[in-house]
């Protein structure tokens, strides 16, 4: 084999592997992308189907709702304009609050409920009340 | 060529770096912007006494929602307190003290100077829901109808007042 | 009183670091030795200011002078004494002061050591003044921007004590660890940039080695610690989360790795000039890039962060002054390199193999990281990239990379492929029969990935262990840091592929008197009772864990309310050994004596971070150990 042919045919190879790699990558990428919207897009229609995504919003005052004994809560999420119904099975954050700005990832049911599978509260020190202190530390 | 290559990456990186700063944050689109307020019904700070969203119709008005826990706050009071006795301009800003104890907010403003015409108070936080509020502070510009016409998340200075605020006013008052 | 004179040792430090960098360039026609003395001055005043300003931040720490914001903000009179000195690095702004020490305290070490040859003045001088160039930045960030002497009137009479997530031994030290290490690439960078402009000087590469070492030992510690803390105190059990502030230290962490191996062919070979140099300026930029994303609240996290764009405009003008300044000097001063002619299997062939499989998962968790900002700003949608992705991308690079960790203990200088293909065979079978009978026989068999990741470590093990077998005694100590930093690397990838494939975690709800069984153990919830600790209250649960009816321990989750604050957080109960974790976290009273639960089984979690402990070992005996032996070489 000539010097020139062996070095196309590792060029060649090179080009398949970083082809094959980058496919699968931007594959992955494209199914795991989680689109973080607020309710009011929600409402408008700009929520992905059958696939989950992320609401953030405050839990309204009063809507928090737990069965005794029961591992599944509901609330309702607003932004102010738009609300949305939120069931959720597990347990929840400490930080977790009626009136506390919190992000559900999640999707919605057959009924419209949305079922979220992860709870998160956010926390930043500034802008939220005194029972939330940032936990602005460690290099983060 | 090839040793170009690096700085040429990083360009791209640092011009996407860069933008992103100057993205809004956590943007959150106020709705509510060219709505009429929320209608709401709350005690005076300190007073017996009720207001409700009617109280605040008639004026071009700042609707500041502050607390004393909100470190934000502290950064703006001497602004607000400023505003507040600016001859020319002569806007009343109303205070909705957000999720606060009264006496603490009462004692913050003898010390530190009251620049509010109204303070109402919303322990337990409904109202600022309905504002959408996100966190505190937040300042919202109402026209003599109560539309919003502008939302401001986080400290006001001179500066973003001047720039985002006062054109508005002025606007408005046209 | 105190806090003036904080700010002013500031000052000092500020005008001690613009003279260290202003002696470092040709302006002033010195004497060499001169040049070196007077800067080698600078670099220690400059210390020695910043460390005056950390104790005096810490005097008004203990004597809770709350006319100070930073104070007023992260502390209180009821703050135990230990965390109102961990408090002094618990927020931004102290946060960063120690940054600064760390910085210039890694400056005094590099004036001060003794591995310059003559001929190396130059590049000694040049580095020190790029140093300084550095402190200069975030001296000056620090006092225009996160002045932690900032007074307050009325000074408050109280605190608002420190956050209660911070309040832990493991997280009160970990700050420092890892900010030593992302601070510590600043030495090599600066090293770089030095032999950029002193051509003659060669032996940038074995110096630069020690400092990366080095801060890749802190950097290791760094993130297995927070790593360690964040399964026990963020209460959920996990160990790593992607998120972005633990890539942010994962992506140096990845380059300073690859940088070590980098450095070693260049050092011992004279070959990858360029690469090394490339790789010390990107890894201190991903150090820079950190802080970046940490502090400018760009990204969504779960760590949260006091979002300030002035801060992060700062800190993006910082990363255009280095970096590009950086890659600018490279793109003009990088000597052209002879056309490389390696052996496709060689030991030089393999490490540089390796470190582009490092830099490429390094890459791959910027675009994870990166993404969102992209998109953001193409259609403004505000997205984020799950765990999943990272979880499957990084097994690109990975396999591949423990594939020829493993080939590269075979590999020789300049060797030929042949020979190491025949030499390896015989424990590569071994490595696959090993893995492919703890599978299928011993664990029942799960997923075709769990069979490679076993096989993986297997290898990675075994092939770790040969330089020991293989050597003489007299070379034993020689080959130690390598065989520990892979051996390591293997119990790891262990820790990581048996926990993963064989773990269980649920939440579930548990009444007093009832039991749950998870895998092969029964978790009993016995009671809950409160409890007052010195500044909390806390409900505390009792549950008895047993095995085959026989029982095993006792854990006590608990949930505290602290005093000035008042989120709950959660202990977690830990009932550990080295082959098995079980972890109870106590959830809500969801009223009729029943709580919920969040119980795990996680078999061989400890490996986890056993394997960066035996690495830090590793790191250690090259720093400590091998000192006379180089030192012997260079002469």
């Amino acid at each position: 084999m000539l010097p020139r042919h062996r070095r196309f045919l590792g060029i060649c190879l090179v080009l398949l592997t970083v082809g094959l790699a980058s496919f699968f990558i931007l594959k992955s990428f494209q199914d795991n992308l989680l689109y973080y919207l607020t309710p009011s897009e929600v409402i408008a229609g700009k929520a992905p189907e059958d696939r989950e995504f992320r609401i953030g919003g405050l839990v309204v005052t009063g809507s928090f709702f737990r069965q005794t004994g029961s591992l599944t809560s509901q609330f309702v999420l607003t932004d102010g304009s738009a609300s949305i119904e939120v069931s959720y099975k597990g347990i929840l954050p400490d930080l977790f609050r009626e009136g506390q700005g919190i992000i559900a990832r999640g999707k919605f049911n057959s009924a419209n409920l949305f079922i979220a599978s992860e709870v998160l509260a956010k926390h930043d020190e500034n802008y939220m009340p005194p029972e939330i202190h940032a936990m602005e530390t460690s290099l983060e | 060529m090839k040793r170009l290559l690096p700085i040429a990456i990083f360009l791209g990186l640092f011009i996407l770096l860069a933008r992103s700063l100057f993205v809004p944050q956590m943007d959150l689109p106020s709705p509510l912007i060219g709505k009429q307020i929320p209608s709401f019904s709350l005690n005076e700070l300190g007073k017996s006494s009720t207001v409700t969203h009617q109280d605040l119709l008639g004026d071009i008005a700042l609707i500041n929602i502050w607390a004393t826990w909100c470190v934000g706050c502290e950064i703006e009071h001497d602004f607000l307190v400023e505003l507040s006795l600016d001859q020319d301009l002569d806007i009343p800003i109303i205070g909705i003290n957000w999720k606060d104890r009264d006496d603490l907010a009462t004692r913050w403003l003898i010390q530190k100077g009251n620049p509010y015409s109204k303070i109402l108070s919303d322990p337990i936080g409904n109202t600022a829901i309905d504002f959408g509020v996100y966190g505190a502070p937040e300042t919202f510009l109402i026209d003599d109808q109560g539309i919003i016409h502008y939302k401001h998340i986080g400290p006001m200075d001179r500066q973003n007042f001047e720039q985002d605020i006062l054109p508005r006013i002025v606007a408005l008052r046209k | 009183m105190i806090p003036e004179i904080g700010q002013l040792l500031m000052i000092t430090a500020l005008a001690a670091a613009l003279l260290q960098f202003l002696i470092g360039l040709k302006l002033f026609t010195v004497d060499q030795s001169l040049r070196m003395i007077l800067i080698k001055r600078f670099t220690l005043i400059q210390c020695l200011s910043i460390f005056l300003a950390i104790c005096c931040l810490g005097y008004s720490f203990l004597n809770d002078d709350f006319s100070v914001l930073y104070i007023a903000l992260n502390s209180n009179t009821n703050l135990p004494v230990p965390y109102k000195i961990a408090a002094i690095w618990g927020a931004h702004e102290g946060s960063l002061l120690l940054w600064m020490f760390l910085l210039s305290f890694w400056g005094v070490t590099l004036a001060f050591s003794k591995k310059f040859n003559d001929q190396d003045k130059m590049l000694k001088i040049y580095s020190l003044s790029i140093l300084g160039l550095v402190s200069l930045s975030f001296i000056l960030f620090i006092i225009y921007t996160s002045n932690p002497f900032e007074r307050i009137f009325p000074m408050p009479d109280q605190g608002r004590g420190l956050n209660p997530l911070l309040q832990d031994p493991a997280l009160a030290i970990h700050p420092p660890i890892l900010y030593a290490g992302y601070v510590g690439l600043a030495i090599p960078f600066a090293l770089a940039l030095a032999s950029l402009l002193t051509p003659h000087s060669s032996s940038w590469a074995g110096i630069a080695r020690i400092w990366t070492i080095n801060s890749w030992l802190f950097l290791t510690g760094g993130i297995a610690l927070g790593s360690w803390w964040a399964y026990y105190e963020l209460g959920w059990g996990g160990w790593w989360f992607w998120d972005p502030v633990e890539n942010a230290s994962l992506m140096p962490w990845l380059v300073a790795t690859a940088l070590v191996h980098s450095l070693i062919v260049t050092e011992k070979k004279g070959l990858f000039n360029s690469f090394s140099t490339l790789l010390a300026i990107i890894a201190f930029s991903l150090s820079l890039l950190g802080t970046f994303l940490v502090r400018s609240g760009v990204l969504i996290s779960v760590h949260s962060f006091a979002s300030d764009p002035e801060r992060g405009l700062f800190i993006l003008m910082l990363i255009g002054l280095f970096t590009g300044g950086a890659l600018m000097l490279f793109a003009l001063k990088q000597k052209r390199s002879a056309p490389l002619k390696l052996e496709l299997l060689s030991r030089e062939s393999l490490l540089l193999l390796n470190n582009v499989f490092l830099c490429s998962a390094a890459g791959l968790v910027m675009i994870g990281t990166l993404y969102p900002l992209v998109l953001e700003l193409v259609n403004s949608e505000k997205i984020s990239v799950g765990p999943p992705y990272f979880n499957f991308v990084i097994l690109f690079p990975c396999i591949p990379l423990l594939i020829f960790v493993g080939l590269a203990m075979f590999s020789a200088w300049n060797g030929k492929g042949s020979k190491l293909l025949l030499r390896s065979s015989r424990v590569a079978l071994l490595s696959i029969l090993i893995g492919l009978v703890v599978s299928l026989l011993i664990l029942s068999y799960d997923t075709p990935l769990t069979t490679i990741g076993l096989i993986l470590a297997v290898w990675t093990i075994i092939t770790g262990c040969l330089p020991l077998i293989r050597s003489r005694t007299s070379s034993l100590v020689k080959n130690l840091p390598m065989a520990l930093a892979h051996i390591g690397l293997g119990i790891m990838v262990l820790g990581i592929t048996v926990t993963s494939s064989y773990g269980i975690t649920f939440d579930d709800t548990l009444g007093f008197g009832q039991s749950k069984t998870v895998g092969e153990y029964e978790f009993k919830l016995i009671t809950i009772n409160d409890r007052t600790g010195p500044n909390y209250t806390a409900k505390v649960a009792m549950v008895e864990i047993y095995s085959e009816n026989q029982k095993i321990g006792t854990v006590f989750p608990e949930k505290r309310v602290y005093d000035t604050t008042s989120p709950s957080m959660t202990e977690a109960g830990i009932e550990a050994n080295l082959f098995r974790d079980l972890f109870v976290a106590l959830g809500e009273d969801l009223g009729g004596d029943i709580w919920s639960m969040h119980l795990q089984y996680k078999p061989l979690l400890r490996l986890i971070w056993l394997g960066p402990f035996i690495m830090i070992l590793g790191g250690l005996v090259r720093l400590f150990l091998l000192k006379p032996l180089s030192e012997t070489a260079n002469s």
